[in-house]
This record gives C-alpha cells, sequence and structure tokens, in this order.
C-alpha cells in the first residue's frame, strides 16, 4: 500500500471524526436553547458555544426528526409467528426488534428512548475506535448513563473502545469494512438478521465513497429479513449556494464523497429503490418544517428571534431526511409478511 | 478635528478599530447630525442605494470600488449594517465616521438589525466585546442605532426603507409623526417599517411574516401607497436576492441587497442601485472579495467557519 496515500485517508478520517465535535456542541446549543429535551449531551462537550438559531432550529429539526423515526418503529405493532393466531400468549406483546446506528459518535438517543420506556431487544452503535473509545468513557464513568443501561454487567471490551450491556452495545469499526469487520461483531453480539432493524445514519455514508455505503445497502437488504432505514445528509451539491456549501466544507478540510452519487431527493429514494427496497421516501429540511404542528412553530419560535428566513430556506433545501424499508421475499422465521410490512409503514407514517 | 477624523476613516478603511474614547467621541458627534435628521430624510438624486452590508466589510470596501468612493458618490444605505459577518465593529464604525465628515453624502437609515436585541443574538454584541473587551462600544453604537432615520425619499419619487409597508401607515406624514427615539419596538408602525417583506401570495394586502415581526404587503397594498403619496418606487432591502436585486409588483417595489456570498456561505451576487438625476435606475450588480476566504483561512478561530450541520 502506498504510504503516503495511507497518510492523506488518515488526515480525512481525523476531519471525520472531529465532524462529531461539531454536532453535538449545535445539538447541546439547541438543548441549552430549549428546542431539545436531552440531559445527557452535555456530557459529550467540554466546550459549549451558542450557535445561531438556523443552526439551532436545523439540529433541533434533524434530532427530532430521526427521534421520531425510532419512537413509531419500538411502538408499531407486533407481528406473529407462522401459525400462531393474533393475540395467542406466547406471541403477543412487543416484537423483538434491534436498531443499528451506524457512525453513531457522540448520539443519545439509546438514552433518551429508554429513558422514556422505549426499549428494544439490542441498540448497537458503531463508529471509529478513537470515537467509541471517548464515548466508552463517558458512558462507563457516569451514572447518569450506567443508571439508564441498568445491566450489572456492563462492560468494557477492546482495550476500552467498546461497551457490551444486555441491550446495549457500542462496536469500534471502520463502516469502509462493513461486511468484513463490522458484521462480525455484530454477530458476535448476538445480532439478529430475522429481526425488524432499524438503520440509522446521521451525515454518515456521504463521507465514505459511494461504492462503500452502497455495499452497506445492499448487504442490509439481502440479509436482513426486515429493514428500516433513516438517514440524513446533504443535498443539491450544484447550485450556488450548494456549490459555495463544498466550497467551505473543503476549507475546512471536510469532503463529501457521496453527495454527488445522490445528489437529489430522488436519487435518495432510488439508492433504495434501484437495490429492490419495497418503498424510499426522501423529503428535504424544509419540508420536515413546515410539517411541524402549528402548537411546536409556536413554541419553538418564542424560544429565540429567527430572522434567517431566506438563508434559512436556503440552507434547509440542502438536507434530506430518507427513509426506506425493506421485508425480504423469505422472511426467517417465516412470519407474516404481509404483517411486517405494515408494521414498517406504521413505523415511517408516524 | 477634521484631521483626527480622516485619520480614523484611514485606520477604519485598513479594517482596524480605533479606540473605545474615538469611538465614544464619534458617537457624540454622529448624534448632534443624526438627531436633525427627519424620519423620512429627504436625499436628492443622484444617489447610489444600497441594501444590507452584515459586517462583511471586505465587501463594503468592494461596493466602494464599485460604486466609487464617497464622498464623490452620494450613498443611501438602507439598514443592516451589523451582525452576521465578521467585522460588524469596522464596518459600522467606518459608515458612521462618514456620515459625520460627509453629512451631505451619505445618508444611513436604520435596518433590523440596529436593535439591541437583535445585535446580541447575531453577532454584534459578541464582536463587541471581543474587540474591545467591554460592551461600551456597543452601548455607545446602540444609542447611535435609536438616532437612525427610519426611511428615505429621493426627490419626492422613490420611497427608500429597510422592510416596507405597515398596516398603520397609509401616508407618509404618518411616518414623520412617530417617536423614533427608541430601540425597536416588537410591533407598530415603526416595528414594521424595519421588519415587514413584499409577497406576491399576500393576496388579500396584508399576510403574516414568518420572521414573528413586521407583515407580508401585497401588490393591492403597495400600489395604493405609491399612489396617495405621488411616489414612482418602494426601494428596500432586507431580504436575501441570490441576483442582487429584485423587482416585484410591475416595478413598484424592488429588494436591493448588498451582501455578497451572504455569511461567506449563500454563494449570491450582490447589487447597489444607482439612481441619476433623471431618476433613471441602474443595477450594478458585484461578488465577494477575496479577502473574506484568504481571512478567515488566516485566523480561522477568531472569525470562524460559516456554520452547517455536520
Amino acid at each position: 500500500m502506498d504510504p503516503h496515500m495511507d497518510d492523506q485517508r488518515m488526515g480525512r478520517d481525523e476531519v471525520i471524526k472531529g465532524t462529531d465535535d461539531d454536532a453535538i456542541i449545535s445539538k447541546l446549543s439547541a438543548v441549552n436553547l430549549g428546542y431539545l429535551d436531552d440531559p445527557f449531551v452535555k456530557h459529550f462537550v467540554k466546550r459549549p458555544s451558542r450557535r445561531p438559531p438556523l443552526i439551532n432550529r436545523g439540529s433541533y429539526l434533524r434530532t427530532r426528526s430521526l427521534d421520531t423515526f425510532a419512537e413509531n418503529f419500538i411502538r408499531s405493532g407486533s407481528v406473529h409467528s407462522d401459525g400462531a393466531k393474533p393475540g395467542s400468549s406466547q406471541t403477543s406483546g412487543q416484537t423483538k426488534k434491534q436498531i443499528v446506528s451506524l457512525g453513531c459518535g457522540s448520539d443519545t438517543r439509546y438514552f433518551k428512548l429508554k429513558t422514556k420506556g422505549l426499549t428494544v431487544h439490542k441498540y448497537f452503535e458503531i463508529d471509529f475506535q478513537e470515537s467509541t473509545a471517548k464515548k466508552a468513557v463517558v458512558i462507563k464513568k457516569n451514572k447518569a448513563f450506567t443508571d439508564v443501561i441498568a445491566d450489572p454487567d456492563l462492560k468494557l471490551g477492546l482495550g476500552g473502545t467498546e461497551l457490551y450491556a444486555k441491550d446495549y452495545c457500542l462496536l469500534s469499526g471502520d463502516l469502509r469494512e462493513f461486511t468484513e469487520v463490522i458484521v462480525p461483531k455484530l454477530m458476535a453480539q448476538g445480532f439478529d438478521t430475522s429481526l425488524p432493524t432499524l438503520f440509522l445514519s446521521e451525515c454518515v455514508l456521504i463521507y465514505i465513497q459511494p461504492r462503500d455505503s452502497d455495499r452497506i445497502v445492499e448487504w442490509v437488504g439481502t440479509n436482513m429479513s426486515a429493514s428500516l432505514f433513516v438517514l440524513y445528509e446533504q443535498i443539491n451539491p450544484t447550485d450556488a449556494f450548494g456549490a459555495m456549501m463544498l466550497r467551505n466544507l473543503r476549507a475546512r478540510r471536510i469532503e463529501l464523497p457521496g453527495i454527488h452519487a445522490y445528489p437529489s431527493l430522488k436519487s435518495q429514494e432510488e439508492r433504495f429503490t434501484s437495490r429492490g427496497w419495497l418503498a424510499a421516501k426522501a423529503i428535504d429540511m424544509n419540508n420536515l418544517h413546515s410539517s411541524l404542528t402549528e402548537g411546536e412553530m409556536k413554541r419553538i419560535s418564542g424560544l429565540e428571534i429567527f430572522d434567517e428566513v431566506e438563508e434559512w430556506q436556503m440552507l434547509a433545501s440542502h438536507y434530506c431526511v430518507a427513509w426506506a424499508y425493506h421485508v425480504r421475499e423469505d422472511p426467517r422465521p417465516a412470519w407474516d409478511r404481509q404483517q411486517m410490512i405494515k408494521l414498517l409503514t406504521l413505523a415511517v407514517s408516524g | 478635528m477634521g484631521s483626527d477624523l480622516d485619520r480614523q476613516i484611514e485606520t477604519l478603511l485598513e479594517c482596524k478599530i480605533i479606540t473605545e474614547a474615538e469611538v465614544k467621541e464619534l458617537c457624540l458627534k454622529a448624534r448632534e447630525i443624526l438627531v436633525e435628521e427627519s424620519n423620512v430624510q429627504r436625499v436628492d438624486a443622484p444617489v447610489t442605494v444600497c441594501g444590507d452590508i452584515h459586517g462583511q466589510f471586505h465587501d463594503l470596501k468592494k461596493l466602494f470600488e464599485v460604486g466609487g468612493e464617497c464622498p464623490k458618490t452620494n450613498y443611501l444605505f438602507m439598514g443592516d449594517f451589523v451582525d452576521r459577518g465578521h467585522h460588524s465593529v469596522e464596518t459600522f464604525l467606518l459608515l458612521l465616521a462618514l456620515k459625520v465628515r460627509y453629512p451631505d453624502r451619505i445618508t444611513l437609515i436604520r435596518g433590523n438589525h440596529e436593535s439591541r436585541q437583535i445585535t446580541k443574538v447575531y453577532g454584534f454584541y459578541d464582536e463587541c466585546f471581543q474587540k474591545f473587551g467591554s460592551a461600551n462600544v456597543w452601548r455607545y453604537c446602540c444609542e447611535i442605532f435609536d438616532y437612525l432615520s427610519l426611511s428615505a425619499i429621493i426627490d419626492d419619487r422613490i420611497f427608500c426603507v429597510h422592510g416596507g409597508l405597515s398596516p398603520s401607515i397609509n401616508t407618509i406624514d404618518q411616518i414623520r409623526t412617530i417617536d423614533r427615539m427608541q430601540e425597536v419596538p416588537h410591533n407598530g408602525a415603526m416595528c414594521d417599517l424595519l421588519w415587514s417583506d413584499p409577497d406576491p401570495d399576500a393576496c388579500t394586502g396584508w399576510g403574516l411574516s414568518p420572521r414573528g415581526a413586521g407583515f407580508l404587503f401585497g401588490e393591492s397594498v403597495a400600489k395604493p401607497f405609491l399612489h396617495n403619496n405621488g411616489l414612482e418606487l418602494i426601494a428596500r432591502a432586507h431580504q436575501l436576492v441570490m441576483e442582487g436585486y429584485k423587482l416585484m409588483f410591475d416595478d413598484t417595489v424592488v429588494t436591493v441587497w448588498s451582501a455578497p456570498n451572504y455569511c461567506y456561505r449563500c454563494g449570491n451576487v450582490a447589487a447597489i442601485l444607482e439612481i441619476d438625476s433623471n431618476l433613471t435606475k441602474n443595477y450594478t450588480i458585484f461578488t465577494d472579495s477575496d479577502r473574506n476566504s484568504t481571512n478567515s483561512r488566516m485566523n480561522p478561530q477568531r472569525e470562524g467557519p460559516p456554520d452547517y450541520f455536520l
């Protein structure tokens, strides 16, 4: 291997890891101003900083949108095994489910959900080793986190870079080695391809080459019995704002290798449908914004002055939330495929 | 005094700050001039009308390169000198110093960002604190904001205001009676002049503004206002326009935007509106200064890169 190439790649990886610090500061800013309720995020920020109103509003919308998907996914109905009658004792109650957060960074969603009583069979978080190492330390030493995990057998692994608990696993790895490294790690921790599983990717896939992100989507579609994929990332790289966005990010040494492969809402949907997924939908952040209830819009409007209307609309049109679901023709074990589709439809229609 | 002021202008033109004592003195002099101005300041053509600057100092210098230097060119700036950009202090103080030096060759009217409340959120307060170590300069400037005129009329024909119209105002005379020496209120005529936007969809005339202050006003409001007041055009700023300027309602309302690549992020061009003595209008477009990118590379800590969601 060309050692110089490797240096370059490592340098870029450092920058990508740095994007999490930026995102988590923005999230804390939104929390501190009352946009979001999240008592966990402050533990990951050393130097809080107040962000401009439009960044706060965006951080709020993005977090809220993905939270809603996760909550609806967990709450959506149960699926009955082959032969069992609805409501019969051994299959009643919630279907076992999993969540996999790809490139989780300092995300706190597992803790927020569980505090609300929303649990899954297993919640997996994956990121670069340096990121998981930092996260593992913060979690392990803070009662605020260990109380939520509530597992006396919670333990650190791989030199303190991973965490294993009954319903929570923090795993280290490079998403570019998804099938070779990440999948075996998941399997070793009890990942079950037969369970309905939500995959989350918040500004993550766009940082890797499309061939690598495509492999992840393909693997999920092929190997999971039932899956819901929700991602959030930048779009529209070619208009004046988009071109300036790429220039400004490049000045911070941040590249978005995925943006040209999936530059539009339509292409974001096609990244799933062209690979056989049953349904896919992408909307931009302006749609998210206008879908807020009147009450919620009133609440956030009261938090800060908001005089960035045109700029907001422009910025918001460069970020999208895309979701897609798939249920294999031959789900294993053989539960009712139609019911599973119904479950996933419910999860995305919330 | 003249030479002191000229020296301060030279300093500010280099994007360097003057001392706190000098700011205090400058503001005192500016106050004497501004207090004499009407809420609807009379301006004679030829004049060059400019929109939002927002602390983009290097782009303001580019504006002067494109439009000619003050006092050679007569300028009317329609507010929003501060906030968002990296050099609100230098930008506002330069414009204010030019106002004191050449009171008849530059007119400054108030934008919605010339306000205590807004500057605390959008950067000017923090910048003053950072550059002077206290909030004193911010306080002096905010006092001056209260003295800025609310609008201007060029040769009795072109009405210039930062935002737009107000449902509480039908005649220019009604603007003259506003007691403007105050922080921008949250509602009422003065607020609306600084906050409203024209909107083609405001069919019934008035609509609710997404900004939470001011109103949306439609063609059915703008045209009667012009007619009743013997005017031909409303020139205003306040809204980012990617092409630098935008004519609406059969050329009866124009938005002029003078901050190129707004917030170092939007990729837009900027415009100034040159009005000659026959009231012929010429729009000149300009792009952002090369110095923006070199400067933020040199000093990313202090100036900070533009924000995105990462």
